[in-house]
């Protein structure tokens, strides 16, 4: 009787351990392929993104020879990208700390982009929607920012409006930030070009 | 602890190997999958709005009317949805200040061929998109008896797409040139 019963167990236990491998490997599969094809595809790493203090810029954004990640996250993001032949557009969703960008903290964007590039800043909510505001500002360019005297741009991302460039974020919850710079001087691949150079910091200020 | 490590181990090999290709496979297959399960990419968004082989200029960017996601109204756009699978498309458009783009994409987003404005000088484009089958698009201008028309031609990688004129925002004193330059691109079926 005994034996029988010992039989009967070892049965069991070689079941469930079977039953356990194969709810294991599923598992491992699912979050393993899915999780880091999603990372991939959402963040990117070092082959995809250049990644400068909080601004990434997707390497081959909008190109024929674009690989799938990258096609896979503008086709997501539902963006029409202009091709970093010409362009490079850069999208912060963190001030230059790390802390996420969000609309109840004042920012303050500091930098001094190079004469021979048409740039812009704009201020998107989270999902890259416009942010309503009754002064219908969103972004500036290199034409109609204002700026100072030593040719640096400041600009201001807050609630209540200030003096100089300043765009509003008013009930907007978290924030995205996009910086495009074309070259017009020596239009050549973004590999070429110093992104150090033309990116501005993103100071936070105060908070409510 | 102790107990269920005893359980784990010895790992069966096989199945941790048959794990490592099933994890590969399965991040390649959602990659690759990632963009066709997209409801509606860029150019479904835009071409609702659009006739075939006509430049429309779009409203300016507000958040009521916003076309796509992290489009800014730091510039003015005309668009042209091209599509020649019954002919060649004719597209003129000028560049007159540095900022300006004309790209042309296929129905993926993916940018096929730029001109960019430079400082100094204009830059005019007159472009005929021909397919990329081989097929008689009818006598040449000289064949006719005609003058031709300098046009360069350019062998489009796909039959349908975009062809997106960005005007940069100069400032409001700026804007009445910017839209008057807008009106004068052109796209359309080309004279055979």
């Amino acid at each position: 009787m005994s034996f029988v019963r010992h039989q009967i167990k070892k049965r069991v236990a070689s079941a469930l351990r079977l039953l356990t491998d194969w709810a294991l490997f599923i598992t491992i599969v699912l979050i393993g392929g899915l999780g880091s094809s999603w990372y991939m595809v959402e963040a990117g790493n070092r082959l995809t993104t250049v990644t400068v203090g909080p601004w990434v810029m997707w390497k081959t954004a909008g190109r024929m020879d674009a690989d799938p990640y990258t096609r896979a996250h503008f086709t997501s993001l539902g963006a029409l990208p202009i091709s970093t032949g010409i362009a490079d557009t850069y999208l912060a969703r963190t001030d230059s700390e790390g802390n996420r960008l969000h609309s109840s903290c004042d920012y303050t964007l500091t930098g001094s982009p190079p004469a021979n590039f048409w740039w812009s800043v704009s201020v998107f909510d989270v999902g890259g929607g416009l942010i309503p505001n009754a002064a219908d500002r969103h972004s500036f360019t290199s034409d109609t920012a204002a700026l100072m005297p030593d040719g640096k741009f400041v600009a201001s991302l807050a609630r209540s409006a200030s003096a100089g460039n300043w765009l509003p974020t008013g009930g907007a919850g978290r924030l995205a930030v996009v910086f495009t710079a074309i070259d017009y001087g020596a239009a050549g691949t973004s590999e070429d070009r110093d992104p150090t150079a033309l990116l501005p910091t993103i100071t936070r200020g105060s908070c409510r | 602890m102790k107990t269920f490590l005893a359980y784990l181990l010895p790992p069966n090999w096989r199945l941790v190997l048959a794990a490592f290709f099933a994890v590969v496979a399965l991040h390649i297959c959602a990659t690759f999958a990632a963009p066709h399960l997209t409801l509606a990419t860029p150019y479904d968004r835009l071409i609702a709005s659009l006739p075939a082989n006509a430049m429309r200029v779009l409203p300016p960017v507000t958040p009521s009317a916003q076309p796509l996601p992290f489009m800014a109204p730091d510039a003015r756009i005309a668009v042209c949805r091209f599509d020649t699978s019954k002919g060649s498309v004719a597209l003129t458009a000028g560049l007159p200040s540095p900022g300006w783009t004309l790209s042309l994409y296929n129905l993926n987003g993916e940018n096929f061929y730029t001109a960019v404005g430079e400082p100094g000088r204009r830059v005019n484009i007159s472009l005929v998109l021909i397919p990329e089958q081989e097929r008689f698009q009818g006598l040449t201008p000289e064949a006719r008896g005609e003058r031709s028309v300098p046009q360069s031609q350019l062998r489009v990688p796909a039959s349908r797409g975009l062809a997106v004129l960005r005007a940069t925002d100069a400032g409001l004193a700026f804007r009445a040139r910017t839209e008057a330059e807008l009106k004068r691109t052109a796209c359309g079926v080309a004279p055979s």
